[in-house]
Formats: structure tokens, C-alpha cells, sequence
């Protein structure tokens, strides 16, 4: 018999731009907090959390937003969570020329448990993320987490089959998926993220970026489905409810 | 022999494509690849084992494959090494394999593995110079070695700025004590200027150095007027490029002073130290060269050698955007064999002209037209 635990999750479309006093411009972080104060587990930021979105401009200053890790935009965001845990994605500089955008997922009281590198760079005409981010190496890793075994996807990495089969295999009950796109591409990965959903028996919850001012033309929306990839709705307080098979439990054991 | 004619098949342990290659019409270029470049494993680092794997897939996927000569390298001998770098400096890099990982200036690492590397990198160059100045019913018009680490800020008695053994000098010098080569040119278009290059041949008037690069930008040398001492005063040639510069910048560069001066200097052998890192989406530099302009670069070198019949060596050198450097790469061959490739290239669309160039290309002119006459203004 397969196990499963409950998980609510909060999926925040919001993406932080800080002002020129460093505040938070955007709301993000308060957005963040009432999340947690709605009763979330977790709550879940799209792709490239923190920043507004630098890569559809040819502008190289963006490259000064990269951040060493532990990064300080990540780490005010989980305590703005609180007791919640929180998912989300930083622009990484790991030394002078190598960028990457980093999912990680952790928590105040537990550190970072999860840490996610997008792999797949893509680009639409006009955009220029292959100037701005380099591709992931690492193996995809799957967190064992209270409500079960959990792993992220970020970015353009959504997209791509081999991935879902790849988190698959490793026997991930919940994939989180942060991501910005368009409305076509919004709708590509819900059917996508479905479809794995179904042949890999894996719950997801999905984030998209929300459309904001001097950015391409994201769609925002949430999705998620459970194990056996239907679509499930939020609640009255915008938490997706979410049963985790745990698969991975008799491997383990 | 057959009646028919000579028996051509392929050519073992040199070229893996079968072709009768001396009936060709058209420029042969190829590759020299380097197997085990990932037993130098710098880690998080800009140079590391993740650069050429696409570009070596890119090239395997594409219907050119076929038309390209591919070899594999040997390993340089350590009195191949030591033309160009000092014993006591070699030895370090042997113990820092042995003994390391260690840090050998403040963005150079060598640990186990990499002393075997650099070796085979610079034997991969070698390779090529054999290649191209053996006279074989085989032989190529050029060969890119697609190589690292990176060579051309290595200067004879240190590591520096990713570099360990000095490839293009330590090519050129291979040339000369090998074949009846007297004069070699390098070209090096590295978006930094090499300083290893410079400071080994600095009063060589046998090996002319020619580098364009962004200035000011690491590694600080690199000014007009360092232009080589003694008997190789004027055999060095510094084209400090101003940042923003692209293809209209560095096409006027070759007409003006480049190519003018290769004619001049007459070379036996034509080395380009090609790095990368000028292009538009290249993180390390503020240059805006497309993918047209590395192609235009090439094309240029491979026309020049071929209206001498000379052989073109072309070492990879920088280049750190691991999307982009395939197209690149593929672009270049397709400048020194002649055929066309994919060169759309978004990042260096509408670049406008960079601020200080006509200034700087006067700067220039003023100061080598007193070693080479023929420079207009």
C-alpha cells in the first residue's frame, strides 16, 4: 500500500523588484508572509524570484544581480515565510562569468534541504537568457521531505520530457515547477506537467510569473494536479490542498 | 599500386574521414580534438570542462562533420614546453598534478590531471603544424585545435589567467626548430590581450605577434605602444579594441592594420590564437562580435594563407558562454572551409559603433607606420 501525507501550498505569481531603497517594491515579501499566515506548508515564488525579469533585456548590467549563495534575497524571503517552508529561484554567481538560476527549497528552522539549477537555456526571438545564464550540470535531486519525497523545476526545464522522467525514476511524489511564461508556454507545461503527472504517478504544483510592467508578456496562473493528474483548485485562502504518494518509501526502506 | 591509380584509402591515425583529398576544389579544414579534456576539472570556474563538449557535439550533429579532418593529438614532449617556458616553471606544473589541487595565480588552478592536459593541448597544436606544413597528398589548409586550458596569457615562468602552457608560442617555436620555417605570424583575436604571447617573443623578430583586444580589461597590458624591444621592436602589434566593439570595428582593424602588416611580414606559417570571448553574449568582455564576425575573421586568415600557400593553425583559446560558443566555433570552420553555417545571431544585432574607435585606429596607425610603411591612414 502506498503511503501519502498532505501538504497545502501557496503559489505567490509575484516576483520581487526592490526599490532604490532596498524595500520591497513589489510586495513580494508581504505576499510571502500572508501565505504563511493563510495556513500554507509551503509557498511556492515562480522563476527567478527576486528580480524583475533582466534576461529579456540585452542589458550585460544585469549581470551584476548575480548573488553568491546563501543568497540574501532567499534568505529575508524565508523569513518572511516564517514556520513555512518556501520554494523559489535566485540568479546565482558562483564566480566571475558563471550564472545560473537556482531553485532552492528550504525553510528558516531547516536551511536549504534542496537546491535545483536550471538546465535547459532557452531563448524566444528577442530574448536573451543564453547571454545571461549558464546551463546546470548536477543531477536532478529529490528532497525527502515531512509530506513525502520532493523535487523542483525551473525555468525551461519544465518543458523537457527527460526531466519529468528523470525525477520519475528517482521516485519523487511532488514536483514544484517555477517557471515564466508566456500564455502559450503556461499552457504547453500544464499539459506537460499533467501528462507526467499521470505516467509517473507524481503530484505537482505550478507557478508562473505574473505579468508586470517592461517584461515579455508572462501569463501568471497556477495549476496543480495530484498523483493521478487532475487538476485540483485553491481554496477560499489560495492554498492548493495536495495528497503525496510517497513513493520512494519502499526503496528507502 | 593498381593500374587504375593510386590506392587512396584512410589515412590510420591521422584523419578518421576517408577522402581523396588531393582532388579537392575546395579549402580542407578540420578539427583536432582532445580527448580527456575533462581530466583538468577546474570546477565552478569559467574555464572548465563543460566548453567544448557542445561544440564537439554540435560539429558531430552537422552535415559538415563529413567534410571536416578530424585528427587526434599527441602529447608535446617536454623540450617542446621548454622553447617557450622555463624548467623550473614546467616543473611546478608537473608538481602542482602530482601534488595539488592548487591555485597557481588568483584565477589559474592545476590539480591531477592537468599537466598531462596541457601537455596533450599543446601537442594538439603541434599536431596541426604538422598537418598543415608536412607536404602529404592529406595535407589541409587549416586545422582548428579545439583545445584547453587556454594558452596565451601563460608567460615563460608562471600560470595566468587560466593559462598553463603557452600553445600558440610554443607552436610557433615548434615550427621553426621543425620545418623550414623562418617567420611566423600569430593572430589573436582573444578578447584579452595575450601577454604570454607578447612577453616570450617580445624582442623575436621572427615571430611577429598581432592581437586585437578589449582595452583597458585584464590583463592590463596590451597598449599601442608596447610594440617589442630590441631586435622585435615593431614585431609586436597591439590593437587595443574600446569596449563595444564589434564586427564593423574589428572588420576595419584587419583592412587597416591586420592584414597590411601580414603582407608585409611575408610569415611561413600563420597561427591564430581565436578566442571567443569577444562575442556579444560572452560574459567575461563588452565587445558586440557576432557570430558573422568570427566567420568574417577566419574566412580572412584561411584567404590570406591560402593566396600564399601557407598553413593556417587556429588555437582555441577564450570563449566562456557554453550556448553560444558552439555556433561560434562552427561558424569559424565555416569561414576557413568555405561553407556556409548558421549565423543568426540576436546578441549582436544593432550594435552601435564603439565610442573612441576612429580615435583609437589613428593611435594606431601613428605608431606602426614607423615599422610598417605601407599602413595608410
Amino acid at each position: 500500500m502506498t503511503e501519502s501525507a498532505d501538504i497545502r501550498i501557496a503559489p505567490v505569481e509575484l516576483t520581487g523588484r526592490p526599490a532604490s531603497d532596498g524595500s520591497d517594491a513589489s510586495g513580494l515579501l508581504d505576499a510571502i508572509a500572508a501565505a504563511a499566515k493563510a495556513g500554507a506548508d509551503l509557498v511556492l515564488l515562480p522563476q527567478l524570484s527576486f528580480s524583475l525579469y533582466f534576461p529579456a533585456l540585452r542589458d550585460r548590467g544585469a549581470l551584476e544581480l548575480g548573488e553568491r549563495f546563501p543568497s540574501p534575497r532567499m534568505s529575508a524571503a524565508r523569513q518572511a515565510a516564517t514556520g513555512a517552508w518556501l520554494a523559489a529561484s535566485a540568479y546565482e554567481c558562483v564566480g566571475e562569468g558563471v550564472f545560473y538560476v537556482t531553485g532552492e527549497l528550504g525553510s528558516t528552522s531547516e536551511g536549504t534541504v534542496l537546491t535545483q539549477r536550471q538546465h535547459h537555456i532557452e531563448a524566444e526571438a528577442g530574448r536573451f537568457e543564453q547571454m545571461f545564464i549558464s546551463p546546470g550540470h548536477e543531477e536532478r535531486s529529490v528532497a525527502r521531505l515531512p509530506w513525502g519525497r520532493t523535487a523542483m523545476l525551473v525555468g525551461a526545464d519544465a518543458r523537457c520530457p527527460a526531466a519529468w522522467a528523470e525525477l520519475g525514476r528517482a521516485g519523487a511524489g511532488l514536483v514544484l515547477v517555477s517557471v515564466s511564461e508566456t500564455a502559450d508556454g503556461w499552457h504547453g507545461i500544464r499539459r506537460v506537467a499533467a501528462g507526467f503527472s499521470t505516467i509517473h504517478g507524481i503530484a505537482v504544483c505550478a507557478v508562473n510569473r505574473a505579468p508586470a510592467p517592461d517584461e515579455p508578456d508572462f501569463a501568471g496562473g497556477a495549476f496543480a494536479c495530484d498523483a493521478t493528474g487532475n487538476e485540483v483548485t485553491v481554496d477560499q485562502s489560495g492554498l492548493f490542498h495536495l495528497s503525496i504518494p510517497n513513493l520512494g518509501a519502499s526503496k528507502d526502506e | 599500386m593498381s593500374e587504375e591509380g593510386p590506392d587512396i584509402g584512410p589515412v590510420e591515425g591521422v584523419g578518421s574521414v576517408e577522402h581523396a583529398y588531393y582532388e579537392r576544389n575546395e579549402p580542407l579544414t578540420g578539427v583536432v580534438l582532445l580527448p580527456g579534456q575533462e581530466e583538468h576539472d577546474t570546477g565552478e570556474h569559467p574555464e572548465n570542462i563543460r566548453r567544448l563538449p557542445p561544440v564537439v557535439k554540435r560539429l558531430r550533429e552537422s552535415e559538415d562533420w563529413e567534410k571536416l579532418f578530424v585528427m587526434h593529438p599527441r602529447s608535446a614532449q617536454i623540450e617542446d614546453i621548454a622553447r617557450s617556458h622555463s624548467d623550473a616553471y614546467i616543473e611546478s606544473i608537473r608538481r602542482a598534478d602530482a601534488e595539488g589541487p592548487a591555485w597557481l595565480d588568483t584565477d589559474t588552478m592545476a590539480g591531477p590531471g592537468s599537466f598531462n592536459l596541457a601537455l596533450r593541448a599543446s601537442g594538439a597544436a603541434l599536431t596541426a603544424v604538422d598537418a598543415v606544413a608536412m607536404e602529404a597528398y592529406w595535407q589541409p589548409d587549416s586545422l582548428f585545435a579545439l583545445i584547453r586550458p587556454p594558452g596565451h596569457h601563460a608567460p615563460p615562468d608562471r600560470a595566468m589567467g587560466f593559462c598553463l602552457f603557452n600553445h600558440a608560442s610554443v607552436a610557433a617555436r615548434y615550427a621553426q626548430a621543425t620545418y623550414p620555417v623562418e617567420r611566423v605570424a600569430i593572430v589573436d583575436w582573444d578578447v584579452h590581450h595575450g601577454n604570454g604571447i607578447q612577453d616570450i617573443h617580445f624582442d623575436d623578430p621572427s615571430v611577429l605577434y598581432v592581437s586585437l583586444h578589449q582595452w583597458p580589461l585584464y590583463p592590463g597590458t596590451g597598449s599601442v605602444d608596447e610594440v617589442g624591444a630590441a631586435e622585435g621592436r615593431g614585431f609586436n602589434v597591439n590593437l587595443p579594441m574600446p569596449p563595444g566593439s564589434g564586427d564593423r570595428e574589428y572588420g576595419e582593424a584587419f583592412d587597416a592594420v591586420v592584414e597590411p602588416v601580414l603582407e608585409q611580414f611575408d610569415p611561413q606559417l600563420l597561427i591564430v590564437s581565436a578566442g571567443q570571448d569577444g562575442h556579444a553574449a560572452d560574459t567575461l568582455s563588452n565587445q558586440m562580435i557576432s557570430a558573422t564576425g568570427f566567420r568574417d575573421m577566419a574566412a580572412r586568415m584561411a584567404a590570406f594563407t591560402d593566396a600564399r600557400g601557407i598553413g593556417l593553425v587556429v588555437l582555441h583559446e577564450g570563449g566562456y558562454n557554453v550556448s553560444t560558443l558552439p555556433q561560434l566555433d562552427h561558424a569559424i570552420l565555416g569561414g576557413l572551409g568555405s561553407f556556409p553555417t548558421d549565423l543568426k545571431d540576436v546578441f549582436a544585432e544593432g550594435a552601435a559603433p564603439a565610442e573612441g574607435w576612429s580615435e583609437r585606429l589613428a593611435e594606431i596607425l601613428s605608431v606602426q607606420k614607423e615599422f610598417w610603411p605601407g599602413l595608410e591612414s
